[in-house]
Protein backbone atom coordinates (compact mmCIF):
# COMPACT_ATOMS: atom_id res chain seq x y z
CA UNK A 1 0.00 0.00 0.00
CA UNK A 2 1.43 3.33 -1.02
CA UNK A 3 1.54 6.37 1.20
CA UNK A 4 -1.20 7.95 -0.81
CA UNK A 5 -3.45 4.95 -0.33
CA UNK A 6 -2.83 4.89 3.38
CA UNK A 7 -3.33 8.60 3.81
CA UNK A 8 -6.49 8.48 1.77
CA UNK A 9 -7.97 5.57 3.70
CA UNK A 10 -7.10 7.09 7.04
CA UNK A 11 -7.88 10.74 6.60
CA UNK A 12 -10.14 11.18 3.61
CA UNK A 13 -13.40 10.84 5.45
CA UNK A 14 -12.67 13.21 8.34
CA UNK A 15 -11.00 15.68 6.04
CA UNK A 16 -13.92 15.79 3.64
CA UNK A 17 -16.34 16.11 6.54
CA UNK A 18 -14.32 18.98 7.97
CA UNK A 19 -14.17 20.67 4.61
CA UNK A 20 -17.85 20.10 3.94
CA UNK A 21 -18.75 21.63 7.25
CA UNK A 22 -16.41 24.45 6.55
CA UNK A 23 -17.52 25.13 2.99
CA UNK A 24 -21.06 23.85 2.90
CA UNK A 25 -20.35 22.26 -0.43
CA UNK A 26 -19.57 18.58 -0.70
CA UNK A 27 -18.14 18.76 -4.21
CA UNK A 28 -15.94 21.62 -3.31
CA UNK A 29 -14.81 19.75 -0.21
CA UNK A 30 -13.95 16.71 -2.29
CA UNK A 31 -11.88 18.78 -4.66
CA UNK A 32 -9.99 20.44 -1.86
CA UNK A 33 -9.40 17.10 -0.19
CA UNK A 34 -8.01 15.62 -3.37
CA UNK A 35 -5.72 18.55 -3.85
CA UNK A 36 -4.62 18.16 -0.26
CA UNK A 37 -3.73 14.51 -0.73
CA UNK A 38 -1.86 15.25 -3.93
CA UNK A 39 0.22 17.79 -2.11
CA UNK A 40 0.83 15.31 0.65
CA UNK A 41 2.31 12.90 -1.86
CA UNK A 42 4.66 15.57 -3.15
CA UNK A 43 5.71 16.46 0.37
CA UNK A 44 9.00 14.87 1.40
CA UNK A 45 8.44 14.56 5.10
CA UNK A 46 5.38 15.18 7.20
CA UNK A 47 5.77 15.23 10.94
CA UNK A 48 2.12 15.24 11.92
CA UNK A 49 0.06 13.88 9.11
CA UNK A 50 -3.36 14.86 10.36
CA UNK A 51 -2.46 18.39 11.33
CA UNK A 52 -0.51 18.81 8.12
CA UNK A 53 -3.45 17.64 6.01
CA UNK A 54 -5.93 19.84 7.82
CA UNK A 55 -3.57 22.80 7.65
CA UNK A 56 -3.03 22.40 3.93
CA UNK A 57 -6.73 21.94 3.37
CA UNK A 58 -7.44 25.04 5.40
CA UNK A 59 -4.85 27.02 3.48
CA UNK A 60 -6.36 25.85 0.23
CA UNK A 61 -9.70 27.09 1.40
CA UNK A 62 -8.11 30.39 2.13
CA UNK A 63 -6.97 30.70 -1.40
CA UNK A 64 -8.94 33.76 -2.30
CA UNK A 65 -8.83 33.31 -6.01
CA UNK A 66 -10.03 29.78 -5.77
CA UNK A 67 -12.67 30.67 -3.28
CA UNK A 68 -13.94 33.55 -5.34
CA UNK A 69 -14.26 31.39 -8.39
CA UNK A 70 -15.99 28.77 -6.41
CA UNK A 71 -18.23 31.27 -4.76
CA UNK A 72 -19.36 32.56 -8.08
CA UNK A 73 -20.22 29.05 -9.09
CA UNK A 74 -21.78 28.42 -5.74
CA UNK A 75 -23.89 31.53 -6.10
CA UNK A 76 -25.06 30.30 -9.46
CA UNK A 77 -26.03 27.01 -7.90
CA UNK A 78 -27.83 28.77 -5.09
CA UNK A 79 -29.69 30.89 -7.57
CA UNK A 80 -30.69 27.81 -9.53
CA UNK A 81 -31.65 26.14 -6.30
CA UNK A 82 -33.77 29.08 -5.29
CA UNK A 83 -35.54 28.96 -8.60
CA UNK A 84 -36.13 25.24 -8.26
CA UNK A 85 -37.25 25.68 -4.68
CA UNK A 86 -40.15 27.70 -5.93
CA UNK A 87 -41.74 24.59 -7.36
CA UNK A 88 -40.48 22.03 -4.86
CA UNK A 89 -42.48 21.76 -1.68
CA UNK A 90 -40.59 19.72 0.87
CA UNK A 91 -42.38 17.88 3.61
CA UNK A 92 -42.88 19.77 6.88
CA UNK A 93 -40.41 17.65 8.78
CA UNK A 94 -37.87 17.97 6.03
CA UNK A 95 -38.38 21.68 5.93
CA UNK A 96 -37.79 21.87 9.66
CA UNK A 97 -34.56 19.97 9.34
CA UNK A 98 -33.51 22.08 6.44
CA UNK A 99 -34.18 25.20 8.42
CA UNK A 100 -32.12 23.89 11.30
CA UNK A 101 -29.25 23.18 8.97
CA UNK A 102 -29.52 26.58 7.41
CA UNK A 103 -29.39 28.23 10.82
CA UNK A 104 -26.39 26.16 11.78
CA UNK A 105 -24.71 27.16 8.56
CA UNK A 106 -25.39 30.80 9.16
CA UNK A 107 -24.20 30.51 12.75
CA UNK A 108 -20.93 28.90 11.80
CA UNK A 109 -20.41 31.52 9.13
CA UNK A 110 -20.74 34.21 11.77
CA UNK A 111 -17.61 33.00 13.50
CA UNK A 112 -14.21 34.34 12.68
CA UNK A 113 -12.26 32.21 10.30
CA UNK A 114 -9.82 31.06 12.87
CA UNK A 115 -12.45 30.22 15.42
CA UNK A 116 -14.43 28.35 12.83
CA UNK A 117 -11.49 26.31 11.64
CA UNK A 118 -10.34 25.50 15.12
CA UNK A 119 -13.80 24.40 16.13
CA UNK A 120 -14.32 22.28 13.06
CA UNK A 121 -10.92 20.67 13.44
CA UNK A 122 -11.68 19.87 17.06
CA UNK A 123 -14.97 18.33 16.05
CA UNK A 124 -13.03 16.18 13.63
CA UNK A 125 -10.96 14.83 16.48
CA UNK A 126 -7.82 16.84 16.11
CA UNK A 127 -6.16 17.42 19.44
CA UNK A 128 -4.87 20.74 20.68
CA UNK A 129 -1.37 20.17 19.36
CA UNK A 130 -2.65 19.33 15.92
CA UNK A 131 -4.98 22.29 15.84
CA UNK A 132 -2.19 24.53 16.97
CA UNK A 133 0.08 23.16 14.30
CA UNK A 134 -2.51 23.46 11.58
CA UNK A 135 -3.54 26.99 12.49
CA UNK A 136 -0.13 28.11 13.60
CA UNK A 137 -1.32 28.86 17.10
CA UNK A 138 0.18 28.19 20.48
CA UNK A 139 -1.21 25.16 22.18
CA UNK A 140 -2.19 27.23 25.16
CA UNK A 141 -4.37 29.48 23.02
CA UNK A 142 -6.30 26.65 21.45
CA UNK A 143 -8.47 26.20 24.53
CA UNK A 144 -9.33 29.86 24.55
CA UNK A 145 -10.00 29.84 20.84
CA UNK A 146 -12.26 26.85 21.14
CA UNK A 147 -14.07 28.23 24.14
CA UNK A 148 -14.75 31.46 22.31
CA UNK A 149 -15.77 29.71 19.14
CA UNK A 150 -18.15 27.40 20.92
CA UNK A 151 -19.79 30.12 22.94
CA UNK A 152 -20.22 32.38 19.95
CA UNK A 153 -21.55 29.55 17.89
CA UNK A 154 -24.15 28.62 20.45
CA UNK A 155 -25.12 32.22 21.01
CA UNK A 156 -25.40 32.88 17.29
CA UNK A 157 -27.42 29.76 16.77
CA UNK A 158 -29.84 30.59 19.57
CA UNK A 159 -30.19 34.11 18.30
CA UNK A 160 -30.94 32.94 14.80
CA UNK A 161 -33.42 30.42 16.08
CA UNK A 162 -35.22 33.06 18.09
CA UNK A 163 -35.40 35.27 15.05
CA UNK A 164 -36.73 32.45 12.95
CA UNK A 165 -39.33 31.55 15.58
CA UNK A 166 -40.29 35.18 15.87
CA UNK A 167 -40.73 35.45 12.12
CA UNK A 168 -42.71 32.24 12.02
CA UNK A 169 -44.95 33.43 14.85
CA UNK A 170 -45.48 36.75 13.18
CA UNK A 171 -46.27 35.03 9.92
CA UNK A 172 -48.81 32.71 11.50
CA UNK A 173 -50.33 35.60 13.45
CA UNK A 174 -50.67 37.62 10.27
CA UNK A 175 -52.17 34.65 8.52
CA UNK A 176 -54.74 34.17 11.27
CA UNK B 1 -6.12 29.73 43.24
CA UNK B 2 -7.83 32.12 40.90
CA UNK B 3 -11.03 31.22 39.18
CA UNK B 4 -10.66 29.05 36.17
CA UNK B 5 -10.68 30.85 32.86
CA UNK B 6 -12.94 29.62 30.13
CA UNK B 7 -10.08 28.40 27.93
CA UNK B 8 -8.69 26.27 30.69
CA UNK B 9 -12.08 24.82 31.50
CA UNK B 10 -12.59 23.84 27.84
CA UNK B 11 -9.08 22.43 27.62
CA UNK B 12 -9.71 20.46 30.80
CA UNK B 13 -13.03 19.17 29.51
CA UNK B 14 -11.38 18.33 26.16
CA UNK B 15 -8.73 16.36 27.97
CA UNK B 16 -6.02 18.57 26.57
CA UNK B 17 -4.40 19.51 29.88
CA UNK B 18 -1.44 17.65 31.27
CA UNK B 19 -2.31 15.35 34.14
CA UNK B 20 -1.00 17.54 37.00
CA UNK B 21 -2.75 20.62 35.69
CA UNK B 22 -5.94 18.66 35.07
CA UNK B 23 -5.87 17.41 38.66
CA UNK B 24 -5.58 20.93 40.00
CA UNK B 25 -8.48 22.12 37.84
CA UNK B 26 -10.61 19.23 38.98
CA UNK B 27 -9.86 19.98 42.60
CA UNK B 28 -10.65 23.66 42.19
CA UNK B 29 -13.89 23.00 40.34
CA UNK B 30 -14.96 20.77 43.16
CA UNK B 31 -14.27 23.43 45.76
CA UNK B 32 -15.34 26.59 43.91
CA UNK B 33 -19.04 26.99 43.22
CA UNK B 34 -18.48 29.73 40.66
CA UNK B 35 -16.00 27.63 38.72
CA UNK B 36 -18.25 24.59 39.09
CA UNK B 37 -21.04 26.58 37.50
CA UNK B 38 -18.67 27.72 34.77
CA UNK B 39 -17.66 24.13 34.17
CA UNK B 40 -21.29 23.09 33.95
CA UNK B 41 -21.99 25.90 31.52
CA UNK B 42 -18.94 24.92 29.45
CA UNK B 43 -20.19 21.36 29.27
CA UNK B 44 -23.46 22.59 27.88
CA UNK B 45 -21.75 24.86 25.38
CA UNK B 46 -19.51 22.06 24.16
CA UNK B 47 -22.47 19.75 23.74
CA UNK B 48 -24.48 22.47 22.04
CA UNK B 49 -21.74 23.46 19.65
CA UNK B 50 -21.12 19.84 18.77
CA UNK B 51 -24.80 19.43 17.96
CA UNK B 52 -24.79 22.57 15.81
CA UNK B 53 -21.73 21.42 13.92
CA UNK B 54 -23.26 18.01 13.34
CA UNK B 55 -26.31 19.77 11.92
CA UNK B 56 -24.07 20.90 9.11
CA UNK B 57 -23.83 17.29 8.01
CA UNK B 58 -27.58 16.94 7.85
CA UNK B 59 -28.64 16.86 4.25
CA UNK B 60 -32.32 16.12 4.51
CA UNK B 61 -33.97 14.36 1.65
CA UNK B 62 -36.51 16.13 -0.45
CA UNK B 63 -35.18 19.61 -0.11
CA UNK B 64 -32.62 19.20 -2.80
CA UNK B 65 -34.26 20.52 -5.91
CA UNK B 66 -34.71 18.03 -8.65
CA UNK B 67 -32.42 20.08 -10.80
CA UNK B 68 -29.61 19.47 -8.35
CA UNK B 69 -30.30 15.87 -7.62
CA UNK B 70 -27.31 13.71 -8.47
CA UNK B 71 -27.42 12.41 -11.98
CA UNK B 72 -31.03 13.35 -12.52
CA UNK B 73 -31.11 11.69 -15.90
CA UNK B 74 -30.16 8.34 -14.51
CA UNK B 75 -32.91 6.20 -13.17
CA UNK B 76 -35.62 8.55 -14.31
CA UNK B 77 -35.47 8.02 -18.01
CA UNK B 78 -37.51 5.18 -19.48
CA UNK B 79 -34.53 4.24 -21.58
CA UNK B 80 -32.36 3.94 -18.50
CA UNK B 81 -34.98 1.94 -16.65
CA UNK B 82 -35.34 -0.40 -19.58
CA UNK B 83 -31.58 -0.44 -20.07
CA UNK B 84 -32.31 0.05 -23.69
CA UNK B 85 -29.19 0.70 -25.66
CA UNK B 86 -29.23 1.64 -29.32
CA UNK B 87 -28.09 -1.87 -30.20
CA UNK B 88 -30.86 -3.48 -28.21
CA UNK B 89 -33.37 -1.07 -29.66
CA UNK B 90 -32.25 -1.98 -33.16
CA UNK B 91 -32.54 -5.67 -32.36
CA UNK B 92 -36.02 -5.21 -30.94
CA UNK B 93 -37.08 -3.23 -33.98
CA UNK B 94 -35.77 -5.96 -36.25
CA UNK B 95 -37.70 -8.63 -34.39
CA UNK B 96 -40.87 -6.55 -34.46
CA UNK B 97 -40.43 -5.95 -38.16
CA UNK B 98 -39.93 -9.65 -38.82
CA UNK B 99 -42.99 -10.62 -36.78
CA UNK B 100 -45.05 -7.93 -38.42
CA UNK B 101 -43.95 -9.03 -41.87
CA UNK B 102 -44.77 -12.64 -41.11
CA UNK B 103 -48.19 -11.77 -39.81
CA UNK B 104 -48.84 -9.54 -42.77
CA UNK B 105 -47.83 -12.23 -45.21
CA UNK B 106 -49.97 -14.76 -43.44
CA UNK B 107 -53.00 -12.52 -43.24
CA UNK B 108 -52.72 -11.30 -46.80
CA UNK B 109 -52.10 -14.74 -48.20
CA UNK B 110 -54.90 -16.38 -46.26
CA UNK B 111 -57.81 -14.02 -45.84
CA UNK B 112 -60.10 -16.98 -45.57
CA UNK B 113 -58.66 -19.52 -43.17
CA UNK B 114 -61.16 -21.92 -44.57
CA UNK B 115 -59.25 -21.94 -47.80
CA UNK B 116 -56.11 -23.07 -46.08
CA UNK B 117 -57.50 -25.71 -43.87
CA UNK B 118 -60.31 -26.85 -46.00
CA UNK B 119 -59.89 -30.27 -47.26
CA UNK B 120 -61.82 -32.13 -49.79
CA UNK B 121 -63.28 -35.32 -48.71
CA UNK B 122 -65.39 -37.72 -50.57
CA UNK B 123 -68.48 -38.82 -48.88
CA UNK B 124 -70.40 -41.80 -49.93
CA UNK B 125 -73.49 -43.49 -48.86
CA UNK B 126 -72.83 -46.91 -47.40
CA UNK B 127 -74.13 -48.61 -50.48
CA UNK B 128 -72.04 -46.54 -52.79
CA UNK B 129 -69.00 -47.02 -50.70
CA UNK B 130 -69.31 -50.73 -50.96
CA UNK B 131 -69.63 -50.73 -54.70
CA UNK B 132 -67.29 -47.92 -55.60
CA UNK B 133 -64.32 -48.98 -57.65
CA UNK B 134 -60.84 -48.21 -56.59
CA UNK B 135 -59.33 -45.22 -58.28
CA UNK B 136 -55.97 -43.66 -57.96
CA UNK B 137 -55.61 -40.15 -56.74
CA UNK B 138 -55.33 -37.60 -59.41
CA UNK B 139 -52.76 -34.97 -58.98
CA UNK B 140 -53.88 -31.87 -60.76
CA UNK B 141 -50.83 -29.76 -60.43
CA UNK B 142 -47.32 -30.76 -59.47
CA UNK B 143 -46.16 -27.26 -58.68
CA UNK B 144 -46.92 -27.76 -55.08
CA UNK B 145 -44.83 -26.51 -52.28
CA UNK B 146 -42.96 -28.92 -50.16
CA UNK B 147 -45.51 -28.69 -47.43
CA UNK B 148 -48.38 -29.34 -49.72
CA UNK B 149 -46.54 -32.25 -51.23
CA UNK B 150 -46.00 -33.64 -47.78
CA UNK B 151 -49.68 -33.33 -47.21
CA UNK B 152 -50.21 -35.60 -50.13
CA UNK B 153 -47.60 -38.04 -48.94
CA UNK B 154 -49.06 -38.14 -45.49
CA UNK B 155 -52.38 -38.91 -46.93
CA UNK B 156 -51.13 -42.33 -47.71
CA UNK B 157 -51.83 -44.49 -50.71
CA UNK B 158 -54.65 -43.84 -53.10
CA UNK B 159 -57.95 -44.32 -51.41
CA UNK B 160 -60.91 -46.23 -52.56
CA UNK B 161 -64.56 -45.50 -52.66
CA UNK B 162 -65.54 -42.99 -50.04
CA UNK B 163 -62.12 -42.38 -48.59
CA UNK B 164 -60.11 -40.20 -50.77
CA UNK B 165 -57.49 -37.58 -50.32
CA UNK B 166 -57.26 -35.03 -53.02
CA UNK B 167 -53.84 -33.82 -54.01
CA UNK B 168 -53.06 -30.18 -53.47
CA UNK B 169 -52.77 -28.03 -56.48
CA UNK B 170 -52.29 -24.46 -57.35
CA UNK B 171 -54.84 -23.69 -59.96
CA UNK B 172 -56.36 -20.36 -60.43
CA UNK B 173 -60.10 -19.96 -60.39
CA UNK B 174 -60.27 -20.02 -64.14
CA UNK B 175 -58.13 -23.12 -64.32
CA UNK B 176 -60.27 -24.86 -61.79
CA UNK B 177 -63.36 -23.98 -63.71
CA UNK B 178 -61.84 -25.37 -66.85
CA UNK B 179 -60.95 -28.55 -65.12
CA UNK B 180 -64.40 -28.76 -63.64
CA UNK B 181 -66.02 -28.11 -66.93
CA UNK B 182 -63.92 -30.68 -68.64
CA UNK B 183 -64.64 -33.25 -66.00
CA UNK B 184 -68.30 -32.46 -65.68
CA UNK B 185 -70.63 -35.11 -67.03
CA UNK B 186 -71.81 -34.33 -70.48
CA UNK B 187 -75.34 -35.05 -69.54
CA UNK B 188 -75.32 -32.45 -66.86
CA UNK B 189 -78.16 -30.06 -67.35
CA UNK B 190 -77.29 -26.53 -68.24
CA UNK B 191 -78.97 -25.09 -65.16
CA UNK B 192 -77.26 -27.54 -62.87
CA UNK B 193 -73.95 -26.69 -64.39
CA UNK B 194 -74.63 -23.05 -63.72
CA UNK B 195 -75.39 -23.84 -60.11
CA UNK B 196 -72.26 -25.85 -59.87
CA UNK B 197 -70.28 -22.93 -61.19
CA UNK B 198 -71.82 -20.62 -58.63
CA UNK B 199 -70.92 -23.05 -55.89
CA UNK B 200 -67.42 -23.37 -57.26
CA UNK B 201 -67.00 -19.65 -57.44
CA UNK B 202 -68.11 -19.31 -53.85
CA UNK B 203 -65.53 -21.80 -52.73
CA UNK B 204 -62.94 -20.52 -55.11
CA UNK B 205 -63.46 -17.01 -53.83
CA UNK B 206 -61.87 -18.17 -50.64
CA UNK B 207 -59.47 -20.49 -52.36
CA UNK B 208 -58.27 -17.87 -54.76
CA UNK B 209 -56.95 -15.80 -51.93
CA UNK B 210 -55.22 -18.69 -50.27
CA UNK B 211 -51.46 -18.88 -50.35
CA UNK B 212 -51.24 -20.53 -53.67
CA UNK B 213 -47.77 -21.87 -54.26
CA UNK B 214 -46.98 -19.68 -57.19
CA UNK B 215 -45.82 -21.06 -60.48
CA UNK B 216 -43.65 -18.01 -60.70
CA UNK B 217 -42.75 -17.42 -57.09
CA UNK B 218 -42.01 -13.91 -56.07
CA UNK B 219 -39.23 -14.64 -53.67
CA UNK B 220 -37.93 -17.65 -51.94
CA UNK B 221 -38.58 -16.00 -48.64
CA UNK B 222 -42.23 -15.44 -49.30
CA UNK B 223 -42.54 -19.05 -50.41
CA UNK B 224 -40.98 -20.16 -47.22
CA UNK B 225 -43.35 -18.03 -45.20
CA UNK B 226 -46.33 -19.39 -47.03
CA UNK B 227 -45.18 -22.94 -46.74
CA UNK B 228 -44.49 -22.48 -43.07
CA UNK B 229 -47.91 -20.99 -42.51
CA UNK B 230 -49.57 -23.88 -44.26
CA UNK B 231 -47.46 -26.33 -42.37
CA UNK B 232 -48.56 -24.93 -39.06
CA UNK B 233 -52.18 -24.88 -40.08
CA UNK B 234 -52.02 -28.42 -41.38
CA UNK B 235 -50.56 -29.66 -38.14
CA UNK B 236 -53.12 -27.81 -36.10
CA UNK B 237 -56.07 -29.63 -37.60
CA UNK B 238 -54.60 -33.07 -37.87
CA UNK B 239 -56.53 -34.20 -34.81
CA UNK B 240 -59.76 -34.38 -36.76
CA UNK B 241 -58.37 -36.49 -39.53
CA UNK B 242 -59.95 -39.84 -39.95
CA UNK B 243 -63.14 -41.60 -40.85
CA UNK B 244 -66.47 -41.03 -39.21
CA UNK B 245 -69.79 -42.79 -39.06
CA UNK B 246 -72.94 -40.78 -38.60
CA UNK B 247 -76.24 -42.02 -37.27
CA UNK B 248 -79.42 -40.53 -35.95
CA UNK B 249 -79.39 -39.48 -32.35
CA UNK B 250 -82.17 -41.47 -30.77
CA UNK B 251 -81.74 -39.72 -27.46
CA UNK B 252 -83.00 -36.52 -29.03
CA UNK B 253 -86.12 -38.26 -30.23
CA UNK B 254 -85.16 -38.23 -33.87
CA UNK B 255 -84.70 -41.37 -35.82
CA UNK B 256 -84.05 -39.77 -39.16
CA UNK B 257 -80.83 -38.43 -40.49
CA UNK B 258 -80.91 -34.91 -41.86
CA UNK B 259 -81.24 -34.94 -45.58
CA UNK B 260 -77.94 -34.64 -47.34
CA UNK B 261 -75.92 -35.86 -44.38
CA UNK B 262 -73.95 -38.96 -45.37
CA UNK B 263 -73.78 -42.05 -43.22
CA UNK B 264 -70.03 -41.96 -43.27
CA UNK B 265 -67.34 -39.63 -44.35
CA UNK B 266 -63.67 -39.06 -43.99
CA UNK B 267 -61.65 -36.02 -43.21
CA UNK B 268 -58.32 -35.83 -44.83
CA UNK B 269 -55.36 -33.81 -43.91
CA UNK B 270 -56.11 -30.27 -44.96
CA UNK B 271 -55.09 -29.41 -48.41
CA UNK B 272 -55.81 -26.80 -50.97
CA UNK B 273 -57.87 -29.12 -53.08
CA UNK B 274 -60.74 -27.16 -54.49
CA UNK B 275 -64.22 -28.38 -54.57
CA UNK B 276 -64.32 -28.64 -58.33
CA UNK B 277 -61.37 -30.96 -58.49
CA UNK B 278 -62.90 -33.29 -55.97
CA UNK B 279 -66.19 -33.19 -57.76
CA UNK B 280 -64.46 -33.83 -61.04
CA UNK B 281 -62.55 -36.74 -59.58
CA UNK B 282 -65.65 -38.16 -58.03
CA UNK B 283 -67.63 -37.78 -61.19
CA UNK B 284 -64.86 -39.32 -63.19
CA UNK B 285 -65.19 -42.40 -61.04
CA UNK B 286 -68.91 -42.43 -61.49
CA UNK B 287 -69.58 -41.86 -57.84
CA UNK B 288 -72.90 -40.15 -58.26
CA UNK B 289 -73.73 -40.40 -54.61
CA UNK B 290 -70.43 -39.00 -53.46
CA UNK B 291 -70.77 -35.48 -52.22
CA UNK B 292 -67.51 -33.62 -52.01
CA UNK B 293 -67.34 -31.27 -49.11
CA UNK B 294 -65.05 -29.01 -47.19
CA UNK B 295 -64.18 -28.88 -43.58
CA UNK B 296 -62.27 -26.61 -41.34
CA UNK B 297 -61.30 -26.42 -37.76
CA UNK B 298 -63.26 -23.91 -35.73
CA UNK B 299 -61.13 -24.24 -32.65
CA UNK B 300 -58.84 -26.72 -31.04
CA UNK B 301 -61.85 -28.81 -30.06
CA UNK B 302 -64.32 -28.18 -32.83
CA UNK B 303 -64.44 -28.65 -36.57
CA UNK B 304 -67.11 -27.83 -39.08
CA UNK B 305 -67.78 -30.11 -42.03
CA UNK B 306 -69.90 -28.84 -44.89
CA UNK B 307 -71.48 -31.31 -47.27
CA UNK B 308 -72.39 -29.82 -50.57
CA UNK B 309 -75.86 -30.39 -51.83
CA UNK B 310 -75.94 -33.64 -53.75
CA UNK B 311 -79.02 -32.71 -55.68
CA UNK B 312 -80.31 -29.54 -57.19
CA UNK B 313 -83.23 -29.40 -54.84
CA UNK B 314 -81.18 -30.14 -51.76
CA UNK B 315 -79.38 -27.80 -49.41
CA UNK B 316 -75.85 -28.09 -48.13
CA UNK B 317 -75.51 -29.59 -44.69
CA UNK B 318 -72.98 -28.55 -42.13
CA UNK B 319 -71.92 -30.74 -39.28
CA UNK B 320 -70.09 -29.46 -36.24
CA UNK B 321 -67.85 -32.01 -34.58
CA UNK B 322 -66.64 -31.65 -31.04
CA UNK B 323 -63.57 -33.49 -29.97
CA UNK B 324 -64.42 -36.13 -27.43
CA UNK B 325 -68.14 -35.78 -27.90
CA UNK B 326 -70.25 -38.46 -29.60
CA UNK B 327 -72.82 -35.90 -30.60
CA UNK B 328 -72.56 -33.65 -33.60
CA UNK B 329 -74.84 -30.85 -34.66
CA UNK B 330 -76.05 -30.94 -38.21
CA UNK B 331 -77.54 -27.82 -39.78
CA UNK B 332 -79.35 -27.56 -43.05
CA UNK B 333 -81.16 -24.39 -43.87
CA UNK B 334 -82.80 -23.32 -40.66
CA UNK B 335 -82.99 -26.83 -39.25
CA UNK B 336 -80.60 -28.08 -36.63
CA UNK B 337 -80.41 -31.71 -35.69
CA UNK B 338 -78.27 -33.63 -33.28
CA UNK B 339 -76.65 -36.73 -34.69
CA UNK B 340 -74.41 -39.40 -33.34
CA UNK B 341 -70.91 -39.21 -34.70
CA UNK B 342 -68.37 -41.91 -34.11
CA UNK B 343 -64.96 -42.51 -35.47
CA UNK B 344 -64.62 -45.56 -37.61
CA UNK B 345 -61.77 -47.37 -39.16
CA UNK B 346 -60.92 -46.14 -42.58
CA UNK B 347 -61.13 -48.67 -45.37
CA UNK B 348 -57.79 -49.70 -46.73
Amino acid sequence: MTDLDRLFREYHQPLVRYLTRRLGDRDWAEEVAQETFLRAVRQDAIVSERSWLFAVATNLIRDEARRDARRRKHLELLRAQAQADEVVEPEPLTLERAQETAIARRAIEMLSERDREALLMKEEGLDYQEIAAALELSVASVGTTLARARRRLVEAYESLQENAAHKAGRGSHAAS
Amino acid sequence: MQHLDEGTIHAWLDGALPAPEAAEVAKHAAECATCAAAVAEARGIIAGSARIVSALDDVPGGVIPSGRAPAPTEGTSMWHRLRLTPGRAALAATILLAVGTTLTVRSSSSPAPQANVDSIVSVAAPSAAASAPSRPVESVNHDSTKVLARSTVNAGPPRKANVRIAAPQTQTVAERREVADAAAPRETAKGELAKTRVAEQQVAAGASAMPTPPAAPTTARSNFAQAKALDLRADSVSGFEGCYRVSADSSSGSTEMPRGLPASFALSRPSAQPLAAARRAADARGEASVAPTVWRQLSTTQASVTFAAAASDAQPVSLVLTAGSPVGVASSGDRTTKVRVARSSCPP
